[in-house]
């Protein structure tokens, strides 16, 4: 086999083994929570007004890691159960942006302050652009 | 005991995730089973909506790993930041795959190299824009809304670059 197919294959079945098992978790407990967490629970944690809402989104979304697919069906889920299109856009753009989790890591590489600054501005920039989007999208 | 706790050790995150919602359902068959089998009913239900999905984002990474590889990248991006630069790295940033932290030791090594510090920014802001990804996105949300974010993302991610390089000198 053509060597930069095999290289590709190797590299996506580590994508696939990681993200797979990750997936259907994801599937099978959003399942599960949806009968026993409904929809006004998200909803009182949320709904307050869009600038609040954008924050309580994006700090959600700074905590969590993980593979952006389940930001999207976790925020397609929230979406669903009536949480604000600005929450939904700050929580996702937060988890795929800010990396609270990899911060150590980040700064022991690129440097503490860049790491810091960089987050920090991901951060802001996340919450400006769920307003922006709330402003296009409505 | 301690084989069990041995293989535990050795799975990784997402299998020890895994493994923790199936305990759940488990234990839900045992308690429950009424709760379980709604639950499973609708487990099937959403996995069949959204697998072809995934399995088109599958087929996209292994395109792009097919494409791009990391000595392509370095070529591509070591030299002066200019707007040119900014494009390349807008675009390898969208197309490079992994997880954020697999990229740090390249981007330190870069950077020894006098790689900027905006490029690096924007390299990484633009890693959050998944093309293979796109159709759970717009599965669950919309259309319009992929375009939105993806446009805006891109004008940010070149601000936050120009921001860094004002705060933090190379």
């Amino acid at each position: 086999m053509n060597e930069r197919v095999l290289n590709s294959w190797v590299k996506t079945k580590q994508t696939i083994k990681v993200t797979a098992p990750l997936v259907l978790g994801m599937i099978l407990l959003i399942s599960c929570l949806d009968l026993l967490l409904n929809s006004k629970w998200i909803l009182a944690l949320f709904q307050k007004n869009v600038f609040l809402d954008s924050l309580i989104g994006g700090a959600v979304g700074s905590l969590a890691t993980g593979n952006p697919i389940t930001s999207y069906i976790l925020g397609g889920e929230f979406l669903q159960a009536g949480v604000s299109l600005v929450a939904v856009t700050a929580f996702i753009l937060t988890w795929v942006t800010v990396g609270l989790v990899q911060l150590p890591a980040e700064s022991m590489m690129l440097g503490k302050k860049y790491a810091i600054t960089r987050n920090v501005l991901s951060f802001v920039s996340a919450i400006i652009m769920a307003l922006i989007a709330q402003l296009i999208l409505g | 005991m301690k084989r069990i706790k041995a293989k535990i050790d050795r799975m990784g995150a997402s299998l020890k995730f895994l493994s923790f919602v199936v305990l759940v359902y488990l234990l839900l068959a045992i308690f429950n089973f009424d709760y379980f089998v709604i639950s499973l009913s609708k487990f099937v239900d959403l996995f069949l909506k959204i697998l072809p999905s995934i399995l088109g984002a599958f087929v996209m990474i292994f395109i792009f790993n097919y494409f791009l590889d990391d000595k392509k990248i370095k070529k591509y991006l070591i030299g002066k930041a200019d707007w040119k630069k900014y494009v390349l790295t807008v675009f390898l940033g969208i197309l490079s795959s992994g997880p954020i932290y697999a990229w740090y030791p390249f981007l330190s090594d870069l950077k020894e190299q006098g790689f900027k510090n905006s490029l690096i920014t924007i390299f990484l802001y633009n890693r959050a824009i998944k093309i293979p990804l796109i159709p759970v996105l717009i599965y669950y949300i919309s259309l319009q809304f992929v375009i939105v974010i993806t446009v805006l993302m891109i004008v940010f991610s070149v601000i936050n670059g120009i921001i860094i390089d004002k705060i933090i000198k190379n």
